[in-house]
């Protein structure tokens, strides 16, 4: 997990290879809040959708995926902890629930009805995170933000703007920080911490160091933030709807509602 | 015409030491002034006045005849603070998008904001980096990023807090290559530096602080070779005859 | 404009919220098992920052992951990591962090005040997070349990051990006001051609 980009500082945490890429493709083109809507239409449908249904979208995604550049074998290599977990689910499913039995092992029965209920699970599951991946890799996260905000905006109470910025903060701060504590866990060792068998010990002398160095870091942060004018009322991200955003919103809804319906 | 005005400007902190005593000082526009001192000797203190981020104790500021106090929006736009770590100014999660930052804070119009941020990005040679994030920069050029969203806001002034800190050699040049460029296009540019070798002879005026006053004003040259009795560097090349600069 | 103080304590909630992120990649070797530091920067951002706005922080990194924003491990973009079977120890940590900021609000942190917070705010975290996994896995309660929180708890008391010292530590620094602070020291960072 902890790949090395040329170019990049040591100790930088990748928190994901699969994140935005560049792109002209229509999906790339799509607005961000249609793609929030029909992204939340099809996994609403994909948790009722039937075997057949699940079978038709999951083509259709891979489909889509290995046509954005995704390959099965990095996606496979990703998200290898929660197929894990969904294969967990699945034989679990199928151990436990009463039903036809396949075949034994030892005083445990595979049961049919209990495959069938655990591939469905998992099947559904690995379906969401498969549409929440399409969103990410076609969406820049400053169209993820504005579009956040746009959604916001209407509750009252709900500073959208300052989310927006906290939003913005967090995606700069991630690399930052990863630098940071790699360096304080180096000067540690270099000190020889190793040497200390107390664990309590170690974990304070290690997160001192290095969440004062970050205090500092966002201290200087909002002072700069402040010298350059910040104010919520600030101009946004530019969000246009096209026409064939609308009609991708209507046929991604309609199929939903067809899922859910059948 | 005087750009920046300090009037018997003091501060004084919360827990009682003094960060500025008493300081009187005119800038001009379009000249470039460098200001020299130890650590601790109120140099950062004197550039957050300029802009508001500090209120002062006692005194005045004034940017283009106007009381900081009056209208702190206008004295941060027209004053760019460019911070001494480049990490802790950058805010954006791509590099344009923190160019964006301040003109967006401005209020303007979106296609405005396109503009400058280009315009910007241009201007410093950053164009190409435009959507990286920040963190995969070097130090020279997240240093050009910082500039570019300060000058993204359209300031009369930049101000650098010690521009040369911890960067390599190329780095430094491409700080001091801005500078000239931004004079020539007629900004005023303060710097404050204790290495005083990178700017000594493109600098107007060099002004030496100790203790949060003024102890030197003068044409660089002429009083570099005073500055080793207020904790800076004394240039090497200061040795060199005085007429070298004609 | 905006105040400095609610723009400062945005800045701190946005970097608990990374820490947060990040905690879930960073392990520290530690006795046999490595332990992994998500829920220390949670159980930090309760203490240090105080009820609001540790859950603003704590909102800020779910709200982002939820959406997209590449912040949540393993590559699970989005809403699919919140509804599988480890979602529920997302979602637990809003009530502990609240939890934990609410009873150590104030002047007053006595030692038995803060631990117990964080006890109770852990076992908030394992009451989200156990009964997802039950559902979604469909095991037993003990078996749940088993599984989804005893191989963590010495993990987690010697977070809970360590929370304290470094909250001590840290609350001076995070309760003195910029930017008064002392753009003095602030000088002392790295330099260049320092010898006389």
């Amino acid at each position: 997990m902890h790949m090395r980009v040329a170019g990049e500082p040591a100790g930088v945490i990748r928190m994901s290879p699969i994140s935005y890429r560049l792109g002209t493709g229509a999906l790339h083109a799509l607005d961000a809040r249609f793609k929030f809507v029909i992204l939340i239409v099809l996994s609403l449908s994909v948790v009722k959708a039937g075997a057949l249904h699940l079978a038709l979208l999951a083509c259709g995604q891979i489909a889509l995926l290995s046509f954005l550049g995704c390959s099965f074998k990095s996606l496979t290599t990703e998200l290898r902890y929660l197929l894990v977990l969904l294969l967990l689910v699945f034989l679990v499913r199928a151990f436990t629930m009463p039903g036809e039995a396949v075949f034994r092992l030892y005083w445990l029965s595979f049961s049919r009805q209990g495959a069938a209920a655990g591939a469905l699970i998992a099947a559904r599951m690995l379906l969401v995170v498969l549409l929440g991946t399409t969103l990410v890799i076609t969406t820049r996260p400053a169209e993820i933000k504005a579009a956040v905000e746009w959604f916001l905006k209407p509750f009252p109470g709900l500073p959208a703007a300052r989310i927006g910025t906290m939003f913005g903060l967090l995606l700069r701060l991630i690399p930052l920080l990863s630098v940071q504590f790699a360096e304080t866990m180096d000067a540690q060792r270099a000190r020889g911490v190793e040497n200390r068998i107390n664990p309590v010990y170690r974990l304070t002398w290690l997160a001192i160091p290095f969440l004062r160095r970050s205090f500092s870091a966002a201290d200087r942060l909002s002072i700069a933030m402040e010298a350059r004018c910040y104010t919520d009322d600030r101009t946004g991200h530019r969000l246009t709807a096209t026409r064939r955003d609308w009609l991708v919103l209507a046929v991604g809804i309609v199929y939903g509602i067809f899922v859910l319906a059948t | 015409m005087n750009i920046v005005e300090l009037e018997n400007l003091k501060h004084q902190f919360p827990d009682g030491t003094v960060g500025l005593d008493g300081i009187r000082l005119s800038i001009s526009k379009g000249s470039f002034v460098v200001i020299a001192g130890s650590n601790g000797s109120g140099k950062t203190t004197l550039l957050r006045h300029l802009n508001g981020l500090l209120n002062p104790t006692a005194g005045i500021v004034r940017i283009d005849g106007m009381p900081v106090s009056a209208d702190v929006r206008r004295a941060r736009r027209k004053v760019g603070l460019v911070f001494q770590e480049p990490d802790s100014q950058i805010v954006g999660e791509t590099v344009a998008s923190d160019v964006a930052f301040g003109p967006q804070n401005l209020r303007l119009d979106p296609a405005e904001v396109d503009r400058r941020v280009s315009a910007a990005l241009e201007s410093v040679g950053l164009k190409a980096l435009a959507d990286k994030p920040p963190h995969l920069l070097s130090g020279g050029e997240k240093r050009r990023l910082a500039l570019a969203g300060i000058l993204a806001m359209g300031p009369s002034v930049v101000a650098f807090d010690e521009p040369f800190a911890s960067l390599d050699d190329t780095g430094v040049r491409s700080i001091v290559a801005e500078i000239c460029r931004l004079k020539n296009d007629g900004y005023t540019v303060i710097v404050t530096t204790h290495d005083l070798e990178p700017v000594l002879f493109i600098a107007d005026r060099l002004i030496v602080m100790q203790a949060g006053r003024i102890v030197r004003d003068g044409f660089p040259v002429q009083i570099a070779n005073e500055v080793g009795d207020f904790g800076v560097r004394k240039p090497c090349t200061c040795g060199w005859p005085a007429n070298r600069r004609e | 404009m905006t105040d400095s103080h609610s723009l400062r304590m945005s800045v701190f909630a946005a970097l608990f919220a990374a820490l947060t992120a990040m905690g879930a990649f960073i392990a520290v070797p530690i006795g046999p098992v490595p332990i992994v530091l998500q829920n220390l920067f949670v159980m930090l951002a309760g203490l240090l920052l105080g009820p609001r706005w540790g859950l603003a922080s704590v909102g800020i990194y779910l709200l982002a992951g939820f959406c997209g924003l590449p912040v949540f491990a393993g590559g699970q973009a989005g809403i699919g990591r919140l509804i599988g079977p480890t979602g529920g120890y997302l979602i637990g940590y809003l009530p502990a962090v609240y939890i934990i900021g609410r009873m150590t609000r104030g002047s007053d942190h006595r030692l038995l005040r803060e631990a117990g917070a964080m006890v109770l705010g852990t076992l908030l975290l394992y009451a989200c997070g156990v009964s997802w996994l039950k559902v979604v896995t469909g095991l037993s309660w003990t078996k749940a349990l088993a599984v989804g929180m005893l191989p963590f708890l010495i993990g987690d008391a010697l977070k809970i051990a360590a929370a304290i010292p470094i909250a001590r530590s840290l609350r001076p620094v995070m309760q003195t006001e910029v930017p008064a602070a002392d753009p003095m020291r602030m000088e002392t960072a790295g330099r260049t051609g320092s010898t006389p």
